[in-house]
């Protein structure tokens, strides 16, 4: 579902250029939890953003689902993203103005779906999460948790394969995070590919493999997938 | 440290670190606040004191004694030297007199002439102090010496130690001086002593010629000036030999009917006032939107504050801080440049006035109501937008969302008093007759609509349900970010209205202005009067520069000159003029000689056969049915040349005529016409020193440059006093009223797309963490810039609609404080402007939205 190959992504701050990822191949496969873990600022999250198609890398390629979107053009890139790519965001990123519903079914809206067929779509998820009875509230009056798993509902809602997730669990407290964690699993199982990046092992020890990085490399690959 | 300083010193540091926002705010508030204090100072110092006034007409003298039949009998000269006698003998005591003679007075130099007006006065004399200013030089003291007015000296080109000639008589001085009348510097003049004057006045009338009257035609006058007021005893003795005193009290009255300095009225310093309360008040306006944007950004800093234990008071002083500092900033500068601006420009109003004004005059009060509404617009605007300081801190620590979703609890008593105060103020300023008052009862309308739909957004909320989700998106910001909303809409809805009503009332002027206007012939002909006839080279000259048409030449009919001889001793070769006898109002009705082959010309089509018959076999052609009823036309003429002896004896002759034209429809066109045949009919004579021109022009033919370089040739033959010429373009004023319209809605519209910039720049602000949601979920870039674009088209939209309904409100009012009419085409405007303005604000709204870097923020 995602292949990174040799994958390298330079920032530049000030006078100093930073190598955030060097050379980092990855790839993970249909219905498989996969955690990358490190210390703070080793490119966890800059390799997720590359694989994700929020930013594309200075070298090497990006595929998911058979496409090659390190080269796509803006709008197909955004389209590919809206049909096969979900990502949840540490701090949520829902729509304020939106509802609960509306937030869920907008990836859908975006992409042409009528009104309707989205909502639809978008209760089903949000009730895999169980969420639906939130469906007309707006995102300022939930709580970090129920937030999250409708950030969570919008990333898989239409079938989409491939989940990407920031740090799900940073903000939440045990209960909530426990019950994200579970609905990720849940995806797994329903065929879904899950990266997560986390620093939390209890997280990383429910994923199928765990990829620890550091210094913007690949260490340590552990697990299933190994 | 108290918190009101703190709150003063964080105020302070943000105006420094803001320093763009802080220097736009500044200037925008400089200009108009300059403006205004410029034109305050000149028109206090333009005014005259009344007493100053009466001194340019009488001096310091207390009354000036005349008696017009003395002066007539004896002639000027005889008068001046017999006067105090007969003042003491009419009196029966000594009475101080200082005499003054005055009359036409031309002086020439080396071959140049100017007919100007001759004061024969003392001028160093103390009672006639105030009546000249002596620009340069010195007063003259001698028969041999003359001050000249600067029109004069500039004319002739002298200077001081130049000699003169005097009138006629060849007489020469000595120019000592440059005197000006304060309130008439153009006025052409020259002071002499009262015996150089006098000595120019023409000879005594010759027997049998009415002495007054052939006084009064000269125009030389001899009065006497008395320093001191006459007892009533006295007066009443000279009344009965037959003088006249006019007391000083009289010249008051003619001081105050004078017409007045470069901004006419009193009600002139209300008028910059108005103007500047108007144009403040919309610059309040946009400033409260712009202190909306600094709250917004301000957000988290001012929630520090509070974390801090800062109060909400001392937290709204830090937004209210602001505003006042850039009111005093820009309010002393305003002062200083206003004066300064006053200072410099002083000579130049003087000048374009004909005044002499004095040192500049500060107006205490306008000035000062000037700096109030300086200072108080900037802290106003700042402290209506500080009510949105405040909420919940956390949220603002953590930048989570903020929205003013529910309707205020408070403000109805706000939003009523804008309500009912806008209504009254337009019905005011619609009776009596005063359109600022209707415009500033608009303005407050504006506000006043501008609260409740503060109130009633957050409702609309629900409604966008059924939306397209760009157009939900945007409608649910609208609603959800109430407060903001409201105050950006109420800004453009100010500008709307401002523009709407200056495009009724340049539409309605405009029509009135069409509607009164009266052709002075065809349009696009050129119609010349003159008192001298041209030369035929100067005539030839002015078709090639008309066009290469030729000239249509008309004379007047004259009755046969009558037995004896002219003022001036020669024979009379014309006298009087034949007119209808019963003249239309307002028209020519003189009968004109033409040539048959020019009848086409002057009726602008083929004449009939009996028109043609008519005025060959010596009848009249008339262009009004109500000059010849019964077809016949009767013409008088007076028989005498001496005017207003009680009863003048008349010729009367009556023509057969035919009516060419039912009513006559040019001010200036002649509508009587007789041939040569006709002429001798009336046993008249064409005037010999008359001389009409006319040219038909139809296709708009004869540019500006034409009839400038005929008047040229004209002016160069027979003087440039002793022609008109005119060229039929309709009514200027109306292509003037248009085209100020055109620019008024231009420089508006500019403003309007300054606006929706400003719109922009809140609509990107408001809606960045949503931009970056978007993104996140796959919305790219071409939907998050047209995102933009709809909420600023919106928010503009919003305010355009409340705009144009407080303009359909005002505008009944403001065409009846004007007394002008209802015109369509200023509303056609209005909605090409609003739609302008929509446009622009989504055009800068999608260039605006393209460029926020979302994605990579939502990404970290």
């Amino acid at each position: 579902m995602l292949v990174l190959d040799g994958v390298t992504r330079r920032y530049r701050s000030g006078e100093v250029e930073v190598q955030a990822v060097r050379g980092v191949s990855l790839t993970a496969r249909e219905g498989t939890l996969t955690a990358v873990m490190g210390p703070s600022g080793c490119g966890k999250s800059t390799l997720l953003t590359m694989a994700g198609g929020l930013q594309p890398p200075d070298t090497g390629t990006v595929t998911v689902a058979g496409v090659r979107i390190d080269t796509l053009a803006e709008a197909d890139l955004y389209q590919h993203r809206r049909r096969h790519i979900g990502y949840v965001f540490q701090d949520y990123n829902l729509v304020r103005i939106l509802s609960v519903a509306e937030n869920v079914a907008l990836p859908a809206e975006l992409d042409g779906m009528s009104r309707r067929k989205a909502r639809a779509q978008a209760r089903e998820a949000l009730a895999s999460v169980g969420m639906d009875a939130y469906a007309d509230r707006y995102p300022d009056s939930l709580s970090g948790g129920q937030q999250q798993r409708v950030a969570l509902a919008r990333a898989f809602s239409g079938g989409r394969g491939l989940i990407l997730a920031d740090e799900p669990t940073g903000a939440l407290d045990s209960e909530s995070a426990g019950q994200v964690l579970d609905s990720l699993q849940a995806l797994v199982r329903s065929g879904a590919t899950c990266v997560i990046v986390t620093h939390d092992e209890a997280v990383a020890a429910r994923a199928d493999r765990v990829v620890r990085m550091r210094d913007g490399v690949v260490g340590e690959v552990t697990g299933a997938a190994a | 440290m108290s918190a009101r300083r703190i709150a003063l010193r964080v105020a302070l540091r943000r105006v420094r670190r803001d320093r763009k926002r802080t220097l736009a705010l500044t200037a925008a508030l400089l200009v108009p606040l300059t403006l205004a204090v410029t034109l305050v100072t000149l028109r206090a110092t333009s005014e005259i004191p009344e007493d100053e006034r009466v001194g340019t007409l009488i001096g310091q003298s207390q009354g000036v004694l005349r008696n017009l039949d003395f002066v007539a009998e004896r002639g000027a000269e005889r008068a001046l030297a017999e006067g105090p006698q007969a003042l003491a003998s009419a009196v029966g005591q000594d009475i101080e007199v200082v005499p003054e003679v005055d009359g036409p007075l031309a002086v020439s130099s080396d071959g140049l002439q100017v007919d100007s007006y001759g004061y024969g006065l003392q001028l160093d004399q103390p009672l006639h102090r105030g009546r000249f200013v002596l620009t340069d030089g010195r007063a003259p003291r001698a028969p041999g010496e003359v001050a000249l007015s600067p029109s004069v000296a500039e004319r002739l080109g002298a200077r001081l130690g130049d000699r003169v000639e005097l009138g006629e008589g060849g007489a020469t001085a000595e120019v000592t001086g440059i005197a000006a009348i304060p309130t008439d510097t153009l006025r052409k003049f020259v002071v002499a002593l009262p015996a150089v004057v006098a000595g120019q006045a023409p000879a005594l009338p010759k027997p049998g010629q009415d002495s007054s009257m052939a006084a009064a035609q000269d125009g030389t006058v001899v009065v006497w000036h008395t320093p001191d007021a006459l007892t009533p005893r006295a007066q009443r003795a000279m009344t009965e030999q037959g003088w006249r005193l006019e007391p000083r009290s009289t010249a008051f009255d003619v001081a105050r009917d004078a017409p007045d300095s470069l901004l006419p009225e009193e009600s002139a310093t209300a008028w910059v006032i108005g103007l500047a309360v108007l144009v403040l008040g919309e610059l309040g306006l946009v400033m409260g939107a712009v202190y909306a944007i600094v709250v917004r950004s301000s957000r988290r800093e001012l929630a520090l504050l509070a974390a801090a234990g800062a109060g909400p008071r001392t937290r709204r002083s830090v937004i209210t801080g602001q505003g006042v500092l850039v009111g005093l900033i820009a309010t002393g500068l305003a002062l200083g440049a206003g004066v300064a601006g006053a200072w410099l420009l002083k000579p130049w109003a003087a000048e374009r006035n004909g005044e002499i004004w004095g040192g500049l005059r500060l107006d205490a009060w306008s000035t000062a109501v000037l700096a109030l509404l300086g200072i108080l617009t900037p802290a106003i605007a700042a402290r209506v937008a500080a009510r949105g300081v405040g909420g919940d801190v956390v949220a603002a620590l953590r930048d989570q969302a903020d929205f003013d979703d529910r309707a205020p609890r408070r403000g109805q008593v706000a939003l009523g008093a804008l309500l009912t105060c806008g209504l009254l103020l337009a019905v005011a300023g619609a009776s009596l007759k005063a359109p600022f008052t209707v415009m500033i009862g608009a303005l407050s309308l504006v506000i006043g609509t501008g609260l409740l739909v503060r109130r009633l957004l957050p409702s609309s909320a629900g409604r966008a349900d059924g939306l397209r989700l760009m157009q939900r998106i945007g409608a649910r910001l609208l609603a959800r970010s109430a407060s903001r909303s409201a105050t950006m809409g109420t800004v453009v809805a100010s500008l709307t209205v401002l523009t709407g009503l200056v495009l009724a009332a340049m539409g309605g002027l405009t029509a009135e202005v069409g509607k009164s206007y009266e052709p002075a012939s065809p349009h696009g002909s050129a119609f010349t009067y003159a008192t001298k006839v041209p030369g035929p080279a100067t005539v030839a000259a002015m078709e090639e520069a008309l066009g290469g048409e030729r000239l249509t030449a008309m004379g007047i009919a004259s009755p046969p000159a009558p037995r004896g001889t002219a003022p001036d001793g020669t024979a009379w070769s014309y006298w009087g003029e034949f007119e209808a006898a019963s003249p239309l109002p307002d028209r020519p009705s003189a009968v004109m000689v033409i040539r048959a082959a020019d009848l086409s010309t002057v009726l602008g089509r083929n004449p009939t056969a009996r028109e043609r018959g008519i005025l060959s076999g010596g009848g009249a052609v008339v262009l009004d049915e109500r000059l010849a009823p019964g077809g016949r036309l009767t013409v008088t003429a007076p028989k005498s040349p001496v005017l207003d002896t009680g009863r003048t004896e008349l010729y009367t002759e009556s023509l057969d005529a035919v009516v060419a034209q039912r009513r006559s429809e040019y001010r200036s066109l002649p509508v009587i016409y007789v041939s040569a045949v006709g002429l001798r009919a009336l046993g008249g004579v064409e005037q010999p020193n008359s001389a009409y021109y006319y040219l038909p022009a139809p296709d708009d033919s004869i540019s500006s440059e034409q009839e400038d370089r005929a008047r040229g040739a004209l002016a160069s033959d027979i003087g440039s006093g002793y022609f008109t010429l005119e060229v039929e373009r309709g009514p200027v004023a109306a292509e003037v009223l248009r085209a100020t319209t055109l620019g008024s809605a231009l420089v508006l519209m500019l403003v309007a797309a300054t606006l929706a910039f400003l719109t922009v720049g809140l609509a990107t602000q408001e809606m960045r963490p949503d931009l970056s949601a978007l993104a996140a979920a796959g919305a790219d870039r071409r939907f998050r810039s047209w995102l933009t674009g709809v909420y600023a088209g919106q928010v503009t939209l919003l305010g355009v609609l409340m705009g144009v309904g407080v303009t359909a409100l005002a505008t009944p009012a403001l065409l009846l404080s004007l007394d002008v009419g209802w015109s369509l085409w200023p509303w056609l405007g209005l909605a090409a402007a609003s739609a302008g303005a929509v446009a622009a604000a989504v055009a800068a709204g999608c260039l605006g939205g393209s460029r926020v870097a979302t994605l990579l923020r939502a990404a970290q």
